[in-house]
């Protein structure tokens, strides 16, 4: 039982970083009508920006994270306005097609910049486990949980509160009304798609220093990604964080109990489950809007 | 005779010939795989350039036509032959189901399945090592030698009987797209590429034809497969990998979706540039990636309607 629930907690912690990657793809999705098959490249960029700004440049470990994000977003800014605006009102396998390329590129730019061969980042934290009901917590694994779900409700938050967030959610709901209105659109495309990069970034991020980082980390990401985006439905922000946590869950208690092997089938047979009996996903009621 | 025809006519002739003037083992290799290639793109053609649903999963049926292909010699010992008629049919067999799950979906939805499917077969082939024997993959996977009573022996073990095994293969898909794209079968497909609401409202069954043309779609790449295994002999999980799907794709796009000779010229196209971008160096896959979005962006249609486009107004 112990160990059923250790397994539960470890998926979790994975799931809070998954569920990052998912409201990031959502949002893009939701709003822009994207694609994006190069957010598991936003994740592997996360990861090498904090490698190089952490383990090469000796930065301070949340300085680097800090540093890291801001720089994924950027990377996303620049991948708006250079690919994604030329593209707009091109069908959506066009721009699919185009986003393949460009995860493509970056994933062959990564390994020219930082070598095709694996890297692992030493964490700061020498702290002990911490041993609950026989539980074990390492704190680098809490640290994961804690900012992902700050990150969630600030993003959240963002959504509900700020005049940005409005102006993101009218032009989710109807995009040429809400330009209309005086909403600068432009500017809300950009701003959507910096901030799905910055969360996809934030999650490899928080996942670098328990996993390796190699140019292709971002393949499964990506994958991943969809699976959790198509299960809490597409659009979905709290599918989006739910089916996050799920697939964390899942995979955890799939690798412990059936078999490690097929670990990372699990999401896509959720997802194919969810596609053939309930398509607009667990949470899909977004999707009737659009 | 129009234009069209004496190019094809021309086309295959210099098909034909080519091995007799060109000697080069290596020209000959590059030239059996833009054939093998061929079949995938002319399948992913029918589905995306006239059917209009684009597939990422083609991969899982090129797989499984090789897996199927390369089993059924090695662990039944029966010819390559049976193979090439087995790898298919497992192929098709898997298109049936996929379409099946797949088609009530449309778009994103349709895409990221099929991308799924290929993902799981791919785990699959990691696996099952009985089977397959995971990483290692398949080794010698053996081709067919037909005696013939005076003159020797066929061996297509040989790179030039090989290239006209795969040189026939490719003119069979090549005439069966045509015959598809000419009868209503291929009217049906095309009107729901075009207007699916519209087309179902004069009588056609929108899920039953796509149905029927993943299905064929699927037993062409699967056959591609098969052709490939026994080519290489060699086989391991990585046939399954997004990135072949992704290309098949890049071939029709790149050639032009929806005509004759799109997936012709782009398989050749999209076979050779990775071999011309060699003289880049390590930078080769992001040069090649940043031609994919540039064609994505500027030549919708294909290069060769952006080549003769120009040339047609002059």
């Amino acid at each position: 039982m112990i160990l059923f629930l250790q397994f539960v907690i470890n998926g979790l912690i994975i799931g809070g970083a998954y569920a990052l990657i998912g409201i990031g793809l959502t949002l893009i999705f939701g709003i822009m009508n994207v694609v994006n098959f190069a957010h598991g490249e936003m994740y592997m960029l996360g990861a090498y920006f904090l490698l190089t700004f952490f383990s090469m440049l000796g930065l301070n470990f949340y300085v680097s994270m800090l540093f890291a994000v801001a720089a994924v977003m950027l990377v996303g800014f620049v991948c708006e306005k250079s690919i994604l605006r030329p593209l707009r009102g091109r069908s959506i396998e066009t721009v699919m097609l185009a986003m393949i390329g460009l995860s493509l590129f970056f994933q062959n730019v990564a390994m020219l910049i930082w070598s095709p061969i694996p890297e692992a980042i030493e964490t700061p934290s020498a702290m002990p486990a911490l041993i609950i009901w026989g539980l074990y917590f390492l704190p680098q694994r809490i640290l994961i949980v804690v900012i992902a779900l700050m990150l969630v409700i600030l993003t959240h938050l963002l959504l509900k509160k700020s005049k940005m967030g409005k102006a993101l959610r009218a032009t989710f709901l109807d995009p040429e009304a809400a330009a209309l209105m005086g909403i600068n659109t432009d500017r809300v495309y950009a701003f959507t798609f910096s901030l799905g990069a910055g969360l996809a970034g934030a999650a490899g991020v928080l996942l670098a220093p328990i996993f390796t980082v190699h140019p292709y980390i971002g393949n499964l990401a990506n994958l991943k990604a969809f699976a959790i985006v198509i299960i809490g439905g597409l659009g979905s922000f709290a599918g989006a964080v739910a089916a996050g946590l799920l697939l964390g869950v899942t995979e955890s208690l799939g690798a412990a109990y059936v078999s490690s092997g097929y670990q990372d089938a699990v999401g896509f047979v959720l997802l194919i489950i969810i596609l053939v009996f309930r398509p607009a996903g667990l949470f899909g009621k977004m999707e009737q809007r659009r | 005779m129009n234009l069209n025809r004496i190019t094809v006519f021309v086309f295959l002739i210099a098909a034909v010939l080519f091995p007799v003037f060109v000697r080069d083992t290596y020209v000959i290799h590059m030239t059996i795989l833009i054939g093998i290639y061929t079949l995938g793109a002319i399948s992913v053609n029918l589905l995306l350039g006239y059917a209009g649903q684009l597939s990422l999963g083609h991969a899982a049926f090129f797989g499984v036509g090789a897996y199927a292909s390369a089993l059924v010699c090695l662990k039944l010992a029966l010819p390559m032959w049976i193979g090439m008629i087995v790898g298919p049919l497992f192929a098709g067999l898997l298109g049936y189901v996929v379409a099946k799950l797949a088609l009530k979906l449309r778009g994103a939805y349709f895409v990221i399945l099929t991308i799924s499917v290929a993902e799981i077969l791919k785990l699959v082939g990691l696996n099952w090592v009985t089977l397959t024997k995971g990483p290692m993959g398949l080794t010698d996977i053996p081709v067919a030698v037909i005696p013939l009573a005076a003159v020797g022996t066929i061996d297509f073990g040989q790179k030039i009987p090989y290239y006209y095994l795969v040189l026939a293969a490719a003119i069979l898909c090549a005439a069966l797209q045509h015959r598809i794209v000419q009868s209503s079968l291929g009217r049906s497909i095309i009107s729901i590429r075009e207007n699916e609401d519209l087309a179902e409202s004069v009588g056609i069954n929108g899920y039953r034809v796509l149905v029927v043309i993943v299905v064929i779609s699927a037993s062409i790449t699967g056959f591609s497969g098969s052709l490939y295994a026994h080519y290489v002999s060699f086989i391991d999980p990585g046939v399954f990998a997004f990135f072949f799907s992704v290309n098949l794709v890049m071939m029709v796009i790149g050639g032009g979706k929806g005509t004759f000779s799109g997936p012709i010229v782009g398989a050749i196209l999209f076979t050779l540039i990775p071999e011309w971008l060699r003289v880049c160096g390590d930078a080769r896959m992001a040069v090649y990636a940043l031609i994919v979005v540039f064609i994505v962006i500027f030549m919708p249609r294909g290069i060769l309607y952006s080549v003769t486009r120009p040339l047609a107004r002059a």
